[in-house]
């Protein structure tokens, strides 16, 4: 279907002068894959459990009624179902456009074939716009998957067109946006999973901390609102979609959704443009460097204790590499930036503020700890899988080291190397509790809340380890790995959990609750239940994960 | 040392390893031998237990490579055709990780590892980062690390593919070394020449079928190769043609320029009855050569199938 697709793209849009053979070769190879297929076949399960979920919660335990107030609420339900739908698009098609093309560079260097193509008349711009488009069409064919979905709901009523439209092209250029990111940064980055940290990364401190600090200090009154507005929903895609979706909340912006398509359109013209124009120096300097680098000072350190624990905790913890000391300084300035003042913001409470400063903390501490476990998910799983790209695997397994001494020393490595991470994450979470109980006017400490979380993020720890290690084994490439690991993350965090604990209260716990009357010991306990059984159950899944991950150790070597 | 009983290696349908049936004995080394393809990888990667064969099993210093997995990786030192190398880590810290991945006591390793880079002429690149290695420096680190561990048995999977003449010459000597330590050493090239000149015996394999197995000079009544010997002679090329066509033993006798080509059946003292019935005759022999089976020419006639 792709090739077909491509075929009748390239004739119908006179492409060939702008991507070459690129664009026919990518697509081709792509129908290939295997995995394009589980992708697009995950993006619809994944979309309508969704739905069933928002459905659930809108109309079915929205409460006791009678038909006519359950039709009464049909509209409510497609209004959500199709905001929950964008959202869902807006946030996976980044994702994808992201993961896409993190390769799309690297991989060819990696191959060694992109020496080779350089010495064929294809120039720079077709082979970024080459790949460019084909990333993105896969993409769009995902997007097109939905739309029936959207056209389906829409009977029950609640959102007119217009806001379906809007919502799907603001979606469409923050995806073009982020994949041109990706590419760009491809070209340079030696991994894909650096490419998708990076961007995650100044995602979280550009459209996340500085957006939030200016709305913030909108809100204080240090700056108009109309510059406000302009850099959270003109500026910025997730304001700006939020702004459309808010259906009259927000009316004043909601008209400025196609300058905000516009600007990001053009924000993509620079930076393939920027490719385009570096492509060439770039591409051939790394493609003729090799792996091979000058000797760096740094003492022998002697092995000690388990070698593979050793082996792992060799390398420092923001890497050697300028690039991934960069990222780690961005992180930090996310970090200065973003919680710093959010952390004023929120003791700034009992004065009256509002509520901005523990939202925006909230999304600060959401964005921080999924770096923290996407880096976890990142060393764990491509400690295996780069032992396999370089070609030491098997010499590593040649040697009398058990099965269990290697799968225990990566995990060890992986968890060991995210301490600072984690413990600066409780820290974090300290504080926000400190800020909540000084608001909420607390006499004590919430010191159970504190180790309710810190077992959640054992738990956690456990799980994205655990499927590391896994997808390591199974699977050849670093990049296969990392992203197996990190969609299955961050579906589970943000979506199982919710749904879990959702159904989980409501089926079952609600009745019981209700018949135990507000004063039991019980009607506190059940909180406290309903948020460690999906803990117990991520401990489980981690732990089986890791166990077959050494079961399996030996049969995908080569 | 090592033995193979009826292994095999399928993957799905296709049958990489049949039903092999190899000995090496204790000290040699063995030439394995074949076109791209054959199973050679595989049978080595079954012998290191990184393959389960599908079938018949193997056997290192008595070992079941099925059941003792463990013990028999303790006795032998495995280098891949790509030898991958960690970034990030120097010579002296690669070589000691494996050293403690092989259970080498902590205080025996540094002596072990300044061993090992003395024997492979490493001594210069201690502290230098393994990727900055070239091709052969690599090539020698690898040998360096199957040797940390002090194997019984040496398995090595085309140890000098990608190397300039120096570096394999160095190789070479190297493998003497072994050889002369008591090393049993398996070895794969392409390079045909070297494995003639280090190899005492020689196993030629394809399509998963070990199609001759000992050693060079056994290889020419298989294959049914008749001797040839090369002869030059100072005057009357012609008189020398005429005399030695007349003998029974001698089935063809060519003029190739200066030279004459005399092939025999399987007649061991070929040369000698040549030199004789020439001097004999009044001829004065200035170059007499019995011509060389090469392990080249074995090899083609074998993998083309033509083995009786």
């Amino acid at each position: 279907m792709n090739t077909a697709l491509a075929d009748g793209v390239s004739v119908l849009g006179g492409l060939w002068w702008l991507t070459g053979p690129i664009f026919d070769k990518e697509l081709r190879v792509a129908s290939r894959r295997r995995r394009s297929y589980v992708l697009r076949s995950a993006y619809i399960a994944l979309l309508c459990l969704f739905i069933l979920y928002v459905w659930l919660i809108t109309v079915r335990l929205g409460g006791p009624g009678s038909a006519s107030f359950r039709a009464s609420r049909m509209g409510e339900a497609g209004r959500r179902v199709i905001t929950a739908i964008i959202w869902f698009q807006f946030v996976a098609a980044q994702l994808m456009a992201i993961v896409l093309l993190s390769t799309s560079i690297g991989g060819e260097i990696r191959q060694r074939t992109l020496s080779v193509l350089m010495t064929t008349p294809i120039n720079s711009l077709q082979i970024v716009m080459g790949k460019l488009l084909s990333g993105l069409l896969q993409v769009t064919l995902l997007l097109a998957i939905s739309l029936p979905l959207l056209a389906i709901i829409r009977v029950f009523g609640g959102v007119p067109w217009g806001h379906v439209v809007s919502g799907l092209c603001i979606t469409l250029t923050a995806a073009v946006f982020a994949g041109a990111l990706s590419l760009l940064l491809s070209m340079t980055a030696r991994h894909a999973y650096t490419v998708v940290l990076t961007i995650m990364t100044g995602y979280l401190l550009v459209f996340g901390a500085c957006s939030g600090l200016i709305g913030l200090l909108s809100a204080w009154g240090l700056f108009g609102s109309t510059f406000a507005e302009v850099i959270l929903y003109v500026l910025n895609p997730f304001g700006a979609l939020h702004a459309v979706l808010s259906l009259g909340k927000t009316a004043g912006v909601i008209s400025s959704w196609p300058v905000h398509c516009a600007i990001m359109l053009s924000a993509t013209v620079g930076v393939v443009s920027l490719a385009v124009w570096r492509f060439r120096k770039i591409a051939l300097s790394r493609a003729f460097s090799g792996t091979a680098k000058p000797d760096t000072y740094f003492p022998i350190k002697r092995v000690e204790g388990a070698p593979i624990v050793w082996k792992e905790m060799r390398k420092p913890f923001f890497g050697r590499r300028k690039a991934s000391f960069i990222l780690y300084a961005v992180l930090t300035g996310v970090v200065l930036l973003g919680f710093v003042p959010s952390v004023f913001a929120l003791f700034g409470f009992r004065r009256g503020r509002g509520p901005v400063g523990s939202s925006l903390y909230y999304y600060l501490m959401m964005g921080f700890s999924l770096i923290v476990f996407v880096r976890l998910a990142v060393l764990s799983a491509a400690s295996i899988t780069a032992e396999k790209e370089a070609g030491t695997w098997p010499i590593l397994l040649a040697t009398p080291l058990d099965d269990t001494e290697i799968v225990r020393g990566k995990a060890i490595a992986a968890f060991r190397r995210n301490v600072p991470l984690l413990l600066l994450l409780i820290l974090l979470q300290v504080v926000l509790y400190l800020g909540i109980m000084l608001f909420a006017g607390m006499a004590f400490f919430p010191v159970l809340y504190i180790i309710i979380y810190v077992i959640g993020l054992a738990g956690t720890v456990v799980f994205v380890i655990g499927l590391g290690l896994y997808f390591g084994v199974r699977l050849k490439s670093t990049n296969a790995a990392v992203a197996s690991t990190v969609g299955i993350y961050i579906g589970v965090e943000l979506f199982g959990r919710r749904v879990f604990t959702t159904l989980l209260y409501s089926i079952f716990l609600a009745p019981f609750y209700r018949q135990a009357g507000r004063g039991a010991v019980l009607t506190w306990l059940i909180p406290i239940a309903v948020t460690l059984i999906p803990t117990c159950v991520c401990l489980g899944v981690g732990l089986l994960a890791a166990q077959r991950a050494r079961c399996r150790l030996r049969r995908s070597i080569f | 040392m090592i033995k193979t009983k009826n292994l095999s290696k399928d993957y799905g349908s296709l049958t990489a390893v049949a039903n092999l049936n190899l000995t090496i004995q204790q000290g040699d080394i063995f030439g394995f031998i074949g076109p791209n393809g054959a199973g050679k990888t595989t049978t080595m990667r079954i012998l290191v237990t990184l393959l389960e064969p599908t079938h018949g099993t193997a056997f290192i210093d008595g070992l079941d490579v099925r059941k003792k997995g463990k013990k028999v990786r303790k006795l032998v030192g495995y280098m891949p055709d790509f030898m991958g190398v960690y970034d990030d880590l120097k010579v002296f810290e690669y070589l000691e990780f494996f050293a403690a991945a092989f259970a080498i006591e902590r205080k025996k390793r540094k002596s072990i590892v300044d061993g090992v880079l003395e024997l492979t002429d490493l001594q210069s690149k201690r502290s230098a980062t393994v990727d900055s290695l070239s091709r052969g420096m690599q090539q020698r680190l690898g040998l360096a690390r199957v040797l940390i561990h002090d194997p019984k048995v040496l398995i090595l999977d085309e140890p000098a593919s990608g190397l300039d003449p120096r570096a394999r010459i160095e190789i070479r000597e190297l493998l003497r070394e072994l050889k002369r330590m008591g090393k049993t050493i398996m070895i794969s090239s392409h390079i045909l020449s070297e494995l003639e000149e280090i190899c005492d015996h020689v196993g030629i394999i394809e399509h998963g079928r070990m199609v001759f197995s000992g050693t060079l000079e056994e290889i020419r009544p298989r294959l049914g190769i008749e001797s040839k010997v090369r002869v030059q002679v100072a005057n009357n090329q012609d008189k020398a043609v005429e005399l030695l066509s007349a003998l029974p033993q001698i089935r063809q006798v060519q003029v190739i320029d200066d030279y004459i080509s005399v092939t025999f059946g399987d007649d061991q003292e070929g040369d000698g009855i040549i030199a004789r019935t020439l001097v004999n005759g009044g001829l004065d022999v200035t170059f007499l050569q019995p011509e060389q089976l090469k392990l080249d020419d074995a090899f083609l006639q074998l993998t083309k199938g033509i083995v009786h």
